[in-house]
């Protein structure tokens, strides 16, 4: 046995818990972001680039859409493998993070969980290989975190539905070739509706999708709107057994739970960089790291990061297992985020002015991790989610003077 | 006692530095120990450098002469030094870590039953055992390692010790040596000499190694300028031998080469420990980076913080006349 | 050509922090790419065998992953006391017998740098062989070995059964995709528990931190001013101009 030592990436050696082929997978998604994609980020996030090679090296190693079965094309790895992979991406930038949660868990795992086989067949082999790029619609101009008051339609038609409406903060839509769509299903144009998940294909007359200029984070990833006018879609395109917010929300919570893996990646690396800068950059006579505000900030960040580690771990175990809760999740998505978003703007912070600099990569993590902490259910809410599990209490609709 | 035997490598016509380094160093453990020092030079005209080999301290010179040692395949050398340690029955073997040592060292080992200590830093023999210090772990660390077998082959780094000529004159023995090219199982088909370099990296008194911050052709032609007026061989870090900017055979460092020049230019090398472990020897380092907490200003004798590509057309120019 | 790759588990010594990791000694991972490229289109397999701790299945399901069929792991809980020549006689007992039309491994493992089990083994097993190897391809009846010299590159024709130790210039490994990795983990590996090993010839006795040489002079300002001082200095001195 080797004496104990301390890592300080990691210091709770969390990472000698994960099984075999975990640490094989985890090995091969660092090795491919940090050869590939790092050196391919700066541009990417300074000038709003998407290196259009980046889906197919993904899909190549199979790191997209991993957890599916190997007969649709996936690898049918752990949860916990998944989240790592997650972490490795997003280690480099949350755009690239993005855009694989996107393809995984938003594209992949509801064709997997709701489609038809034929639907399964027809579009998951592609989409792991990312011959077929996907996209996930449910958020809209005027509702993000209450997704139930969507206002696009889909209402009956012969042999299939036609669907109208908007969607916006579309990761990948502006390439995609694949848009899962959740829309209010209504036999007539009166009824009240109900909620559904279609699948629709680039071409398909009326739909389009314009690029969302003027992105002051996640600029390594394409980010879009979805515009569907009369848009006719055929019966088989759509989910057939799943009604209401329960669809998207499984999706949501599969990409929830890769955040709390990917989020923790970030402030990794802003601590790794953060602790070199300060050993390597002197002022008055001494490297940074001498002063004590420094070796403090340094202090809080490990302790931080050890506990978004061992939560990640813990979370990706009971995944596993089938035992993880919406409100483990949220709880875990909210920790991670805020508290990466935090350690960020301190490393930002201690990097003084080449910290402004995009070469020095923190800013990127910083400006990422403003949308990371914002989509896919914001901190607060995530806060209400837990509040309600906690009380039995929903306060997602003021209820003020009518209590 | 018994003696000890070193094994001398010829290069370009004379005898390798690094050769007569471990020669010096083996005469002053065979003064120490009262064992006999004898060289061994294997070319194809052995006989020639067997002088020279006495004068660094080799009371005998065994001489085996060849055409065949002077094509770089392993299985003669190995024939050739095999009859001369089943002659002499050394106690010690000492050769310098090129790389045609490095590619004979284990199957010599395994044929004459020695201990061996590879790429050592130093060593010492007393009361019969061997010790030395040699990086590993990627230079990271240095182990010392030590072996009392009855038969010790040891390969030591150039620049490790100061060669130096002594009042001695060895004896040459010729020994016979017949080689049936027919027992060759492995052919050489050509020799691809990548060096370019007029002087051999691993014996230059003044080296110029270039890395990253050399950046292009523009920048190479200033590192290949300031070679031609100093008289040095190139060098280059890993970075810019696997953009195809340098040759594999100018890399230098703990996978590359290990050189140990008087004076040593490093031209936008940041200094990882690896190129570090290669350099570490040379007597004087100039460092010219334009990163002021590169780690090569942590080794460097002289370090420069600023642009090469302005500062090396000032120095080639303040160079030349200073050498004029 | 039937391969048989030597490969061994060593500390990660590219991580800037000490991580108690234990990866694929990147030598030996050149020398299993290589074997992979010269089979791309063949239908031979390419066979593994590692001297190590039970522990170090993980390394063997590296191998795997990458492309490797077989493999088999000589059990060995303190192999870290063994010295190269332990090691090649373990590996020469083992391979005794075999019909390998080539051997690779490593030019050196990165833990010890030493740089000698290939050619221990080669002579063990009366094969010829070449080291530092930066090329190869296969010929009719061999290996066709581009290795670094002192001076240059030497090319040597090699007639199987020979044993190649590489370099990792010559090739950038492939990185294992997930498929290969759970691919791996369904192959059996054979195992077997070492044999008795001599004592061995040499032995560390302890490692520390190298001595730094002691930092000079820096110098910082204008580029001409730091030439005009440079030649002072060298000249004056250090005498070295």
């Amino acid at each position: 046995m080797s004496k104990p030592f301390f890592n300080p990436e990691d210091a709770f050696q969390f990472e000698s818990l994960l099984g075999e082929e975990e640490r094989l997978i985890m090995e091969t998604a660092r090795e491919y972001a940090q050869t590939q994609l790092e050196p391919r980020a700066l541009e990417g996030n300074q000038h709003e680039v998407f290196h259009s090679d980046i889906p197919r090296e993904l899909g190549e190693l199979g790191l997209l859409g991993s957890t599916i079965p190997e007969e649709y094309g996936g690898a049918g790895v752990s949860y916990t493998a998944y989240g790592l992979i997650a972490r490795e991406l997003e280690r480099v930038d949350s755009g690239y993070r993005s855009f694989a949660s996107v393809q995984s868990s938003l594209v992949m795992h509801p064709i997997n969980a709701f489609g038809t086989p034929e639907l399964k067949a027809k579009y998951l082999p592609k989409l792991a290989t990312a011959e077929l790029i996907g996209c996930f619609g449910l958020t809209e101009p005027d509702h993000g975190s209450d997704p139930g008051s969507m206002v696009t339609t889909a209402i009956r038609g012969d042999g299939g539905w036609i669907l109208n409406g908007a969607k916006m903060w579309i990761t990948n839509s502006p390439f995609a070739d694949v848009f899962i769509v959740w829309a209010k299903a209504k036999e007539k144009a009166s009824d009240p509706g109900v909620i559904r998940g279609f699948v629709l294909d680039k071409g398909m007359k009326g739909l389009s999708a314009p690029k969302t200029h003027n992105k002051m984070s996640l600029r390594a990833s394409i980010t879009g709107e979805i515009v569907m006018e009369d848009v006719f879609v055929p019966d088989a395109n759509m989910f057939p057994d799943v009604t209401g917010l329960k669809g998207p929300f499984s999706c949501l919570n599969n990409a929830r739970y890769g955040i709390v893996w990917g989020a923790l990646g970030a402030a990794e690396d802003c601590f790794r960089r953060a602790r070199q800068y300060v050993m390597e950059r002197k002022q008055f006579g001494y490297p940074l790291g001498a002063m004590q505000l420094v070796q403090t900030k340094l202090a809080n960040m490990v302790t931080d990061i050890t506990q978004m580690q061992l939560l990640s771990w813990r979370l990706g175990q009971l995944k596993d297992t089938g035992m993880a809760t919406p409100s483990m999740i949220s709880l875990a998505k909210r920790n991670n985020c805020g508290t990466a978003l935090d350690i960020a703007r301190i490393a930002r912070d201690m990097l003084g002015g080449n910290g402004i600099t995009g070469e020095f990569r923190v800013i990127h993590h910083m400006v990422n991790l403003e949308s990371v902490n914002t989509y896919e259910g914001t901190y607060d809410i995530h806060g209400l989610i837990l509040g309600r599990e906690l009380t039995g209490i929903q306060s997602f609709t003021p209820r003020g003077n009518d209590l | 006692m018994k003696c000890i035997l070193v094994v001398l490598s010829i290069q370009d016509g004379k005898i390798k530095r690094s050769s007569l380094e471990a020669l010096t160093r083996a005469a002053t453990i065979g003064e120490a120990t009262s064992s006999p020092v004898h060289a061994v030079i294997m070319h194809s005209s052995a006989a020639s450098f067997a002088a020279e080999a006495g004068s660094y301290g080799a009371d005998t010179v065994f001489c085996l002469s060849d055409r065949i040692f002077d094509a770089h395949v392993n299985t003669p050398v190995l024939a050739g030094l095999t009859t001369v340690i089943n002659q002499v029955d050394p106690k010690l073997i000492v050769a310098a870590s090129t790389e045609s040592i490095k590619d004979i060292a284990g199957a010599l080992a395994i044929r004459i039953d020695a201990a061996t200590l590879p790429d050592v830093a130093s060593f010492d023999m007393v009361d019969g055992t061997v010790t030395c210090e040699r990086p590993v772990m990627a230079a990271k660390m240095m182990a010392k390692t030590t072996s009392a077998h009855s038969r010790v082959l040891v390969t030591l780094r150039s620049g490790s010790y100061e060669a130096k000529a002594s009042s001695g004159a060895g004896k040459m023995v010729e020994v016979p040596f017949e080689w049936d090219t027919n027992l060759l199982s492995a052919t050489l088909k050509e020799i691809i000499s990548t060096t370019g370099n007029t002087v051999d990296l691993s014996e230059a008194k003044v080296v110029v190694a270039a890395g990253r911050g050399v950046k292009d052709a523009s920048g190479k032609a200033l590192v290949d300028e300031l070679a031609s007026i100093t008289g040095a061989a190139i060098g280059a870090s890993r970075a810019v031998v696997e953009t195809g900017l340098f040759p594999a055979t100018a890399q230098i460092g703990q996978t590359g080469k290990v050189v140990s020049p008087d004076l040593y230019f490093a031209i936008g090398i940041s200094g990882a420990i690896q190129h570090v472990a290669g350099m570490s020897n040379s007597r004087v380092i100039v460092a010219i980076n334009k990163d002021a907490d590169a780690p090569i200003f942590d080794v460097a004798t002289y370090g420069l913080v600023g642009d090469c590509f302005k500062i090396l057309p000032l120095l080639n120019d303040a160079l030349r006349k200073a050498l004029a | 050509m039937k391969f048989c790759v030597c490969i061994k588990q060593v500390p990660d010594v590219q991580a800037s922090v000490q991580t108690g990791r234990m990866v694929l000694n990147a030598y030996d991972a050149s020398a299993v790419e290589q074997a992979l490229v010269i089979n791309e289109n063949g239908t031979d397999e390419i066979d593994l065998i590692l001297i190590g701790p039970a522990s170090a299945t993980e390394t063997i399901r590296k191998a795997l992953a990458m492309g490797a069929s077989n493999a088999t792991h000589i059990v060995m809980e303190n192999v870290a006391d063994l010295d190269s020549s332990a090691i090649a006689h373990l590996l020469a007992e083992s391979l005794k017998g075999s019909n390998y039309d080539a051997i690779l491994t490593g030019k050196q493992s990165q833990d010890s740098d030493s740089g000698l089990a290939g050619g221990m083994l080669a002579e063990l097993l009366g094969i010829p062989y070449a080291t530092n190897a930066v090329g190869m391809e296969a010929t009719a009846d061999g290996l066709l070995v581009t290795r670094q010299g002192d001076t240059g590159q030497e090319m040597l024709v090699l007639k199987a059964p020979c044993l190649v130790t590489c370099s990792n210039d010559m090739n950038n490994p492939r990185i294992p995709s997930l498929k290969g990795i759970m691919g791996a983990k369904r192959t059996t590996i054979n195992t077997v528990q070492a044999g008795p090993v001599g004592t061995p010839k040499t032995k560390v006795e302890k490692t520390f931190p190298p001595a730094g040489r002691a930092p000079g002079l820096k110098m910082e300002g204008e580029p001409e001013e730091l030439v005009a001082q440079l030649i002072t200095k060298l000249q004056q001195e250090a005498g070295a101009i």
